[in-house]
C-alpha cells in the first residue's frame, strides 16, 4: 500500500498536469479586448487559483506541514472552488439577462 | 502520527487534531455549496455532456473522500485507512482526464470548451457551436 505522501505527490503531479489548460487559454487570450471573453477571463483565473491552491496543498502535506495543508491550503482552496462556481453562476444569469434584452419575446 | 484510533484511545478530544477537525467540517461546507451550485446549473443544462455536469462529478468524488477521510467520521468505518486519499486522487484523475478531453474536442471540432448556458430552452445544454469567445478559443 502506498504511503499517504505518495498520494499527495501524485494528486500535486495530477493537479499542475490541469492547470496546464486554462494557463494555455489565459495566454492565448491575453490580447483579446472582447468583452465575453473577459469574462471567461476573469472564470479562468479563479480556476487556476482553485488548482494552485489544490497544487500547493498537496505539496504542504507532502512536506509534513499538515496544519498549513488542512488547516488553510484546503479551505483556500475550496473557497476558490466556490467563488468559481458562483462567478459561473452570475456569468450565466447574466448572460441569460443579456440575451433576453437582446431577443424579447413576443409582444401580446 | 496520530490517527483517530489513538484519539478515541486516549479519551482526549483536545489534541492536536482538533482544531483540524472544526476546519475540516468548513472545508466540507464549502465542497458542499460548490456542489450545490453546479449540480442545480447541471440539472438545468440537462446533458451529461456539460461542463457543469463532469465537475459535479468531480468535485462529489471529491466531497466523498473528504468525508472518509475525516477523523470524526473515518472512525466508524471499516475502510481501509488509505481509501480517502485514494478517491482523492481518482478524483485528481477525472477532473484532468475531463479538461484535456474537453480540450482536445475543442481544439478538434472549434467549439467551446465551456458550454455557455444562455438559451438554453432547448435542453441542448446550451453549447454555442463555433462560437469563439468562451473559455475554450
Amino acid at each position: 500500500m502506498l504511503q499517504n505522501q505518495y498520494y499527495n505527490l501524485i494528486d500535486a503531479i495530477v493537479y499542475l498536469v490541469v492547470a496546464v489548460i486554462p494557463a494555455y487559454f489565459l495566454l492565448k487570450s491575453r490580447k483579446s479586448i472582447n468583452n465575453d471573453n473577459d469574462n471567461f477571463r476573469k472564470l479562468t483565473v479563479v480556476l487556476v487559483g482553485f488548482i494552485l491552491a489544490q497544487v500547493s496543498y498537496h505539496i504542504a502535506a507532502l512536506m509534513g506541514f499538515r496544519l498549513l495543508a488542512k488547516g488553510f491550503l484546503e479551505p483556500l482552496s475550496m473557497m476558490a472552488l466556490l467563488f468559481f462556481a458562483v462567478a459561473y453562476l452570475v456569468t450565466t444569469w447574466k448572460g441569460k439577462q443579456h440575451k433576453k434584452q437582446r431577443h424579447p419575446g413576443p409582444r401580446t | 502520527m496520530i490517527t483517530p484510533m489513538e484519539n478515541v484511545n486516549a479519551g482526549n478530544i483536545a489534541t492536536s487534531l482538533y482544531p483540524l477537525q472544526n476546519i475540516g467540517d468548513v472545508t466540507l461546507v464549502l465542497s458542499l455549496a460548490t456542489l450545490a451550485i453546479f449540480a442545480w446549473l447541471a440539472l438545468r443544462s440537462r446533458n451529461i455532456k456539460s461542463f457543469q455536469f463532469q465537475i459535479s462529478i468531480f468535485i462529489a468524488f471529491y466531497l466523498l473522500g473528504e468525508i472518509i477521510e475525516s477523523d470524526r467520521i473515518a472512525m466508524y468505518l471499516i475502510f481501509p485507512p488509505d481509501i480517502g486519499s485514494q478517491i482523492h486522487v481518482g478524483s485528481a484523475s477525472f477532473f484532468a482526464i475531463m479538461m484535456w478531453l474537453r480540450f482536445y474536442y475543442a481544439e478538434k471540432r472549434g467549439k467551446e470548451m465551456v458550454e455557455s448556458d444562455t438559451g438554453d430552452e432547448s435542453g441542448d445544454g446550451g453549447e454555442v457551436k463555433g462560437n469563439n469567445s468562451g473559455i475554450g478559443k
